[in-house]
């Protein structure tokens, strides 16, 4: 009899102080992307702006119109204007389905800031790691309320976020994520993130944004952006356009392998990095009597499309050896795996030793199909 | 009232009218038999009880026959009903008896007494014919394919239909009358050959012990004699279908067929023994297997459904994809209770429902049910008092309980199914696994007649091997041997012909 | 049916593993990467190695005396007074384990599914739920380990295999590369995760088949040693040395990381909590059970299951002494290494050698 009155009492009293954690589901705010900004104006230094979907506008039976919400705060640190943004609406935030975190371009140049941000967001508990990350041309802020504006087809888990699923299949971007940003700057100090502009009604997701040690250095283009993806190997489809003869022809890729091999001649690293590509022609000219295209023409060709992305990737080392200083290719990483003792040796002053160093772009293109034409 | 009889019939005959006063269906009919020398009988007998055709025809009948007109006691000594029974009665059943407990017990069952005077004995008929329920299909139990008989009421009847399975005098039937006042017949059916003989030691036991007034259902026996009768879980299974007392005979399991109660024991039980049911049997092997891993989501579905519910909607949204996450809040928007009140709601609704749908048979019960299921889910949704989810979870909730074959271990898991809602109300998933973990601690730690209730799971000594015939359902030529959680003595039952190979 | 109290060797077999298998597996890589670098595996091997060989300690001690359990045991080759000693580190080595079986549940529980619920209820709760089978025989334990033992088999494999599209094995690189110096650091490390096969010391007198059970129980270890090298390879795969240096929790961060398209539940981690809930429950289930044992062994009382409620309150304020997570593995942590290597390497081996000592002397 005292056990169950034990028993009853705790119950009861857990009863009456309990459900510290209850919030129901309709009365929180889900936000999916977070954008922030070094503020241009005086006072405190951060921007930090919240878009979150409207509920009311979900579903069967949805009541209001308006279906994107973005509400913004200027706070000293991060931590602060989020909560800052909780006191203004009616629910709290819960950020486990948070998509993507944009970056405003100043902040991006502000190592500090950058810093701050990529711990708050490693450290949280609740925040996904896989979270998208991308840099605003201009500000996030901005970038976020165009949104909106920019939409041509509802995407109920946020436009940007799902722009950056990474089940796209394109190359003149590449989504990244937290964990991968980390995980290659702490490999070589080096990590690629791409760029978002707002262009009249167009939201544009393109090229990216170079980071050396969490600063921003410099944008790549969009096919330099790709040159870079075809060195780290990680092009999932693209289309290459190379002049051959009079005209160009359109060759458009399905897979591609790296490889790097690093040789070393009297002390001076040499890194040669193996492309393969394998693809489709996808468009030549049609001619008025039949061409066969023979093996010789076809070798014509793949010469022709590896010569135009050797091109474009000698052009992108240049760039990032000489204007960026920035090891974006993953050779550090190389090294440690492949290499360790020489990357003891040159671990220390990798940032100077890398703009010296010879890189050596080997393209070989294949075309594996030739379409319908004969 | 435990004395011998008198000599003389009209004492005893007193006896039996004082212990039977105020009983309007004793019937005491005399006789006087023998045309010169004239003897006084009485046959006494309980309306109702006998076959009436059987006890006119071929006792009375004879005893006032012309044969027995020629009648006289010289030549056959004093022993009169020695006579009675070789040369004048036409029963089946005749036997002497002296005691009167033991008469009057035969009369309160059904057989007639006959009595004569200068003898201290009377003689037992048995007669007994009562009305009775002939066989139907169990309703309960209902198969698509396999036999549709089930038990009736009556004891006698019930072990002729598994003796008519078992034709092997390796089946035993041990009948013991239990409850002091009621007297019911208990019969005890096991394979002699396969049953575990300490198994059967503790049964007699416990059945030994019982010291009760009366015994009205099989299911007072059942609560007397488990392991743990403070557990919302069955630890005897009990059937309707003779074909599955047979089948557990088969497998060393004992059963218990209670008089007046169509539904036999059958022990042990475990979990496993509990979600099968006897059609898995009767059909292919691939149906079967997929048809016992349903019910396995099913009992997950039943206990768990609500208070996965609760804990993802009030405390855990994160766990659902996030387009999910806002079709669901955004139909919870109009919705004005929390989560935990919106399930307690809808359930007690549905228990209402059910409850009355089973008092209410027939035409009655599916009007409650229509009314039920169909208006108040719509005009709850209408109205905004719940969310559309909240009834489709609560339908395949129920729905997944009905899909449980024991209805008896379907109602303990709804009784846990409830506990878990409270823990996920309070703390959310840790309180849904905290709420598994009690469960699962309690179901690990029964006994079913020295059995582990979660057998073969729980792996005593047996071979996960059983799983063959639990989580899934092996093709028929692969259980060759008997399960083990039983013990049986003799392990195979099926020859080698399909082990090596066909020949 | 009375004093059918026997476990089978298969049970003692997933005692081991699901006894072994508990709070460690979550942050075990991190703290390997931390300790020995990219050769952590290294490390797990030879600890594993270690552990076996106390367990055939352990073994050979109830091979020594076939008919007495190990407090008898202990009793007559420690005698008395020495081993009431041990008896009392042995209680508050339990004690500690449960405490900080609790605390750390109850930190985990907070960071990653009730954020503002007391640390206190979470403690209680599961304290309070662990004591329902606590209060068994060993037979029960036994049973409650073969039920989370597949569990705990068929989650290792399922988090490996769904993890598998997103792995980089050149991560893995280079292979022995660390330190010489580092490699013991590692071993204490992951010897310490091995903790949990005490539970040998309750169970193998109860066995159902003498022989075998050290076998089973050796499996067992080597089940372990297996399942922690998968996912230390698993985790250094996903992440490389460098993030896995990074991840307080990488099983916990592999687990978010996978991403299965079109799946019902997104965030796989609230499910990962969810079955370590149940790992570590059957971790604290036999903790428990065995500080009740021993509790009532030094009192002298045959039953143990009544002193599962009064070491209750002892376990809880243990529990809540320290302040964080930091100080809780640097006091209940530390405590639970050196009392861990007094009453479970030391003592084994101790009444080993010893026995075999008064046996000789015995004999001449």
């Amino acid at each position: 009899m005292k056990k169950t009155a034990i028993v009853l009492m705790s119950v009861s009293l857990v009863f009456m102080s309990g459900c510290w954690d209850m919030a129901e589901i309709n009365e929180r705010i889900f936000p999916y992307s977070v954008g922030i900004d070094l503020n241009p104006d005086e006072g405190e230094r951060y921007i930090v702006t919240i878009s979150y979907p409207n509920i009311f506008a979900i579903g069967k039976n949805a009541t209001q119109e308006e279906r994107i919400y973005n509400v913004s705060s200027i706070s000293s640190t991060i931590y602060e204007g989020i909560r800052q943004v909780n006191t203004r609406i009616p629910y709290p935030l819960y950020f486990k389905h948070l998509g993507t975190i944009v970056i405003g371009k100043t902040f991006a140049e502000d190592q500090e800031s950058m810093r701050k941000l990529v711990d708050s967001t490693n450290r949280d508990f609740t925040i996904s790691k896989r979270v998208r990350v991308i840099t605003a041309e201009h500000m996030a802020h901005d970038l976020l309320k165009s949104v909106p504006i920019a939409v041509k087809q509802e995407a109920i888990e946020g436009t940007l976020f799902n722009m950056l699923k990474g089940n796209k299949k394109t190359s003149r971007y590449i989504p990244q994520n937290l964990t991968r940003f980390l995980q290659e700057m702490d490999m070589g100090g080096v990590s690629i993130m791409p760029r978002a502009a707002f262009h009249g009604e167009d939201l544009k997701i393109f090229g990216g944004c170079v980071f050396k040690n969490f600063q921003f250095v410099g944008h790549l283009g969009e096919l330099q952006n790709r040159a870079v993806a075809l060195m780290r190997g990680n092009i999932k489809e693209t289309l290459v356009v190379a002049p051959f003869e009079d005209i160009c022809i359109s060759y458009s890729v399905s897979s591609s392998k790296a490889k790097k091999q690093l040789e070393i001649n009297e002390g001076d690293i040499k890194i040669t990095i193996h492309v393969e590509t394998e693809g489709v022609l996808r468009e030549y000219i049609y001619t008025d009597e039949v061409v066969e295209i023979t093996p010789d023409i076809l070798n014509e060709m793949e010469k022709a499309i590896s010569k135009t992305l050797e091109e474009e990737t000698k052009e992108v080392i240049r760039i990032l050896q000489k204007d960026f200083k920035a090891d974006g290719l993953g050779i550090a990483e190389y090294l440690q795996k492949f290499h360790p003792k020489i990357w003891e040796e040159v671990s220390d002053d990798w940032e100077g030793i890398f703009p010296g160093i010879t890189i050596e772009p080997v393209i070989d293109a294949k075309i594996r199909r030739m379409g319908l034409t004969g | 009232m435990n004395g011998k009889l008198a000599k003389d019939i009209e004492q005893n005959i007193k006896t039996i009218e004082g212990l039977f006063m105020n009983c309007y269906d004793i019937v005491i009919r005399r006789i006087e038999m023998g045309e010169g020398y004239k003897v006084k009988i009485a046959v006494i007998y309980i309306d109702g009880l006998i076959d009436k055709n059987h006890v006119s025809e071929y006792t009375i009948g004879f005893l006032n026959s012309e044969g027995s007109g020629s009648f006289s006691p010289i030549g056959y000594g004093k022993d009169i009903l020695d006579y009675i029974s070789k040369e004048v009665l036409a029963n089946a059943e005749v036997q002497e008896e002296k005691n009167m407990q033991n008469i009057v017990d035969a009369i309160l069952s059904g057989d007639t007494v006959l009595m004569a005077d200068n003898t201290d004995k009377a003689l037992i008929i048995g007669s007994r014919g009562w009305v009775f329920r002939s066989i139907e299909e169990p309703e309960t139990e209902a198969v698509i394919r396999g036999p549709r008989e089930g038990f009736t009421e009556v004891l006698k009847f019930n072990t002729t239909m598994i003796r008519r399975r078992i034709k092997d005098t390796n089946l035993k039937i041990v009948v013991k009358a239990i409850g002091k006042r009621s007297k019911t017949g208990v019969a005890l059916l096991y394979m002699e050959d396969i049953v575990d003989k300490t198994f059967l030691q503790e049964v007699n036991k416990r059945l030994m012990s019982i010291d009760i007034d009366s015994i009205s259902d099989s299911s007072s026996l059942e609560f007397l004699i488990e392991d743990n009768y403070l557990s919302a879980f069955p630890q005897i299974e009990n059937t309707e279908r003779p074909d599955s007392v047979a089948a557990s005979l088969y497998e060393g399991r004992i059963a218990l067929i209670v008089d007046n109660s169509p539904f036999a024991l059958i022990l042990p039980a475990t979990v496993g023994t509990l979600l099968q049911s006897s059609e898995d049997y009767y059909s292919r092997w691939s149906d079967s297997t997929f048809v016992r891993l349903i019910r396995l989501i099913a009992v997950g579905l039943t206990v768990l459904s609500p208070s996965l519910y609760i804990a993802i909607t009030a405390y855990h949204p994160g766990l659902l994809p996030a387009k999910l996450t806002y079709f669901l809040a955004a139909s919870r928007i109009d919705v004005p209770f929390p989560a935990v009140v919106e399930a307690t709601l809808m359930e007690l609704t549905l228990e209402l429902l059910r409850e009355s749908g089973t008092r209410m048979a027939g035409p009655v019960g599916s009007t409650v049910g229509i009314v039920g299921g169909l208006i108040i889910g719509q005009a709850a949704v209408d109205a905004g008092i719940v969310s559309p989810l909240m009834i489709i979870i609560v339908a395949v909730t129920t729905i997944a309980s009905f899909v449980i074959p024991s209805t008896e271990f379907a109602s303990g898991l709804r009784v846990w199914r409830f506990i878990l809602m409270g823990f996920s109300a309070l703390l959310g998933l840790y309180g849904v696994m905290l709420g598994i973990i009690l469960l699962g601690s309690h179901l690990i730690k029964m006994d079913s007649f020295g059995v582990p209730y979660t057998s073969p799971y729980s792996g005593l000594g047996i071979d996960t091997g059983e799983l063959k015939d639990t989580l899934l359902k092996a093709p028929i030529q692969h259980l060759r041997e008997r399960p083990e959680f039983t013990r049986p003595r003799n392990k195979v039952r099926m020859g080698g012909y399909w082990k090596n190979g066909r020949k | 049916m009375e004093g059918n109290k026997r476990v089978s060797n298969k049970q003692i077999r997933a005692m081991v593993v699901s006894t072994i298998v508990g709070v460690g597996i979550l942050s075990l890589p991190n703290q390997l990467a931390m300790a020995s670098g990219n050769d952590g595996w290294v490390s797990i091997l030879v600890a594993g190695l270690l552990t076996i060989g106390v367990v055939v300690f352990i073994g050979k001690i109830f091979d020594i005396y076939p008919d007495k359990d190990f407090f008898q045991i202990g009793r007559e080759v420690l005698g008395n007074g020495i081993f009431s000693i041990f008896l009392i580190i042995l209680f508050a080595y339990f004690i500690a384990l449960v405490a900080f079986l609790s605390r750390s549940l109850a930190e985990l529980i907070r960071a990653f599914l009730l954020a503002t619920t007391p640390t206190e209820v979470i403690i209680i709760t599961f304290i309070l739920c662990t004591s329902y089978i606590a209060r068994e025989e060993i037979n029960i334990i036994g049973r409650l380990a073969y039920h989370i033992y597949p569990l705990i088999l068929i989650s290792t494999a399922a988090l490996i295999i769904v993890s598998i599209p997103g792995l980089d094995p050149t991560n893995i690189l280079p292979l022995f590369q660390s330190n010489v110096k580092e490699v013991p650091g590692g071993i204490r490390t992951s010897f310490f995760s091995f903790v949990g096969y005490e539970i040998l010391l309750f169970s193998f007198f109860y066995s159902e088949k003498k022989d075998g059970r050290l076998k089973s129980a050796i499996q067992g270890v080597l089940i372990v040693m297996l399942i922690y090298v998968t996912i230390f390879f698993t985790t250094l795969a996903q992440y490389g040395l460098h993030g896995l240096q990074r991840q307080a929790y990488p099983t916990l961060s592999l687990v978010k990381e996978i991403d299965l398209p079109g799946f019902f539940v997104e965030n796989l981690d609230g499910v990962a909590m969810a079955i370590w809930v149940l790992i570590v429950f059957s971790t604290m289930a036999p903790s428990y059970y065995s500080a009740a044992k021993v509790f009532s062994n030094l009192l002298n009382v045959k039953d143990h299951s009544m002193f599962i409620l009064p070491i209750l309150p002892i376990a809880y304020i243990i529990s809540l002494l320290p302040q964080n997570t930091v100080t809780l593995t640097e006091t209940l942590g530390k405590f639970l290494d050196y009392s861990g290597l007094i009453v479970i390497v030391i003592l084994p081996v101790l009444i080993y050698f010893v026995g075999i000592y008064k046996l000789r002397r015995n004999k001449k």
